[in-house]
């Protein structure tokens, strides 16, 4: 990014870590043979996007909204319900249901990014209860606690397997990966920052607080959408356990877990929160316990998540090389004692 | 070039600023001086309208802006370093400076630009060449004021408005700061600066103003203003006889 090299210069963040990522996704299928390991690393990607999403609205612009589980709701009800009720094709219904999002998230932003802090969590949770409400009752429209059924996708008449099914997870998440990765590093990126930092210092600098809260909270409810999307083709039933409290749950402790305001945070947190309770079966009754005691000794040794310990390391890195604290050891040696 | 027309200002109810009045000509350095509370840092916010006002009129260039939203005041190049710095602490001095050039950002030619608003600020502050990558939230208070300042100019401001610079910084920093102002003033940019340092902010500025309690108590040229009882009344209290 910078014109020329300068001393100290910052090293802009690459795009390696991200093609590294996509490699390993589209090499998981060669190792994993079972239908339930694919079906796992599908809930890894789908849950990865979620909190992509997420990730920016919060991680990076300081905006918690605690109704992402509705639009993730409903934007699979509205891939699934677009196809049935109105016959659309599978992509029309895609990118309709995102569309949808994007104007719902627009229609509640307006009110609601007046409100800060938990003021705004309890505004958006309110949304998310609604949404959940409706699905569960409003049984003619939505099919209630049953939910409806999604059509499979298929190529030539055929159904797409389960491997296909996943290379189409992972395409979509790729895009919005690449996405996330483009916007942090990018103007607007650091305009979110200093909106989470300090919303009266960046409205100093000319920045429009507003503008950007609002375009910020329509694209993560679109990424909750793509997300939805993936579950409802993947899963081929949406139902309203979609945005319960279970949903919110996961998206919180991925945040937590991976790194809140990390590059890659929300992928290492669903990775961990998708796999670890598989791998804790083993201990039976005692598996949410030994889950929690994860989460707990995440919550004290790594509050930056593990994204996070990449980013400390590089923080102790540029602070121990700058040429200040050389200089300031060597005014101490001379300084007579 | 800023012009405030009895101006009312506070916030909720209570009003900070009653009835102001102040004149900043183009490439001159302003200094609005007076005790914690008078009003002084009201003054910058509601020219960047931060602050709302009741009545009163806020002019740059012959346009009336009192009814501006904060970006659009930036984008007409009246910037303010805040009070206490703000930096963005977690952020690199580099992605601070970059901030600053928000401005600019979206401009065709921004990339040259941004060279060039870099490499003046960088000439201004010569040290931050090494801490172009360092954490702000790491660097000292006088560290820090100079990233502020360089934010600020990143923009390329047309009036600069400096809210108690010299905060918490130490008297030789001060100073250093203070002869970068009046470097400024002869690179032909127009300051507005606020500050409790009466003495040296009014040796600086062209004109200068002295606030108590929301009212401007006195005025004249800065050199002038250094001994007025105004001045000392301000800051002490009316001297009962």
């Amino acid at each position: 990014m910078l014109a020329r090299p300068r001393p100290e210069a910052p090293r802009a963040p690459t795009i390696v870590p991200v093609l590294c990522i996509l490699a390993l996704g589209l090499a998981l299928p060669l190792v994993l043979t079972s239908g339930f390991h694919i079906r796992l690393a599908m809930l890894v990607w789908i849950y990865a996007i979620l909190c992509m999403g997420f990730n920016l609205l919060y991680g990076y612009s300081g905006q918690i909204s605690l109704g992402q589980p509705a639009f993730y709701a409903i934007g699979a009800y509205a891939f699934g319900m677009l196809q049935v009720m109105l016959g659309w094709s599978p992509v029309l219904a895609f990118l309709g249901s995102l569309a949808l999002v994007a104007v719902l998230s627009l229609l509640i932003g307006l009110p609601l990014l007046r409100l800060r802090t938990h003021y705004l969590a309890m505004a958006t949770l309110a949304f998310m209860l609604i949404q959940n409400g409706v699905a569960n009752r409003w049984i003619e429209f939505t099919g209630g606690q049953s939910g409806i059924a999604v059509p499979p996708l298929q190529w030539g008449g055929e159904p797409i397997g389960r491997t296909g099914i996943y290379y189409i997870v992972l395409a979509l998440a790729a895009a919005v990966l690449l996405l996330h990765d483009l916007l942090i590093r990018s103007h607007l990126g650091r305009a979110m920052q200093a909106i989470r930092d300090d919303e009266t210092a960046a409205q100093a600098l000319g920045v429009r607080v507003t503008r950007y809260k609002l375009r910020v909270l329509v694209l993560s409810g679109v990424m909750a959408a793509v997300a939805g999307v993936c579950f409802g083709f993947t899963s081929l039933r949406v139902d309203p356990s979609l945005s319960e409290f279970h949903v919110l749950v996961s998206m919180l402790t991925i945040a937590v877990v991976g790194g809140l305001g990390t590059r890659f945070g929300p992928i290492v947190g669903a990775v961990i929160v998708v796999v670890l309770p598989q791998l804790l079966t083993q201990f039976g009754e005692l598996e949410t316990v030994v889950y929690g005691l994860f989460i707990l000794l995440f919550l004290l040794f790594l509050p930056h998540g593990l994204a996070g310990v990449l980013e400390r390391r590089d923080w102790f890195a540029r602070r121990s090389s700058s040429p200040r604290m050389a200089s300031r050891t060597r005014e101490l040696e001379r300084e007579p004692s | 070039m800023l012009r405030l027309e009895t101006i009312v200002a506070g916030y909720n109810k209570s009003i900070a600023l009653d009835g102001v009045s102040i004149d900043i000509p183009a490439g001159t350095i302003v200094s609005v001086v007076g005790a914690n509370g008078a009003g002084k840092s009201t003054i910058v916010n509601t020219i960047s309208r931060l602050v709302s006002t009741y009545s009163g009129t806020i002019r740059f260039d012959g346009r009336d802006i009192t009814g501006s939203k904060p970006a659009e005041v930036v984008e007409l190049g009246i910037v303010q370093v805040p009070e206490g710095r703000q930096l963005f602490a977690p952020l690199t001095v580099e992605e601070n400076l970059r901030l600053g050039f928000h401005r600019l950002a979206g401009k065709p030619d921004s990339a040259q630009k941004y060279r060039e608003r870099l490499d003046y600020v960088l000439d201004l502050f010569p040290i931050m060449k090494q801490r172009i990558g360092q954490r702000a939230g790491t660097m000292s208070g006088g560290e820090q004021q100079m990233v502020a300042v360089s934010r600020a100019l990143m923009a390329e401001p047309k009036l600069l408005m400096l809210d108690e610079p010299s905060l918490g910084l130490a008297p030789m920093i001060v100073d250093q700061i203070f002869d970068i102002l009046a470097k400024l003033r002869k690179d032909g940019l127009t300051i507005l600066l606020v500050e409790q340092h009466a003495d040296e902010a009014l040796a600086l500025a062209d004109y200068g103003y002295v606030m108590a309690v929301g009212k401007v108590r006195a005025e004249g040229p800065g050199n002038d203003l250094r001994d007025t009882p105004a001045l000392h009344q301000s800051y002490l209290g009316k001297v009962v006889a």
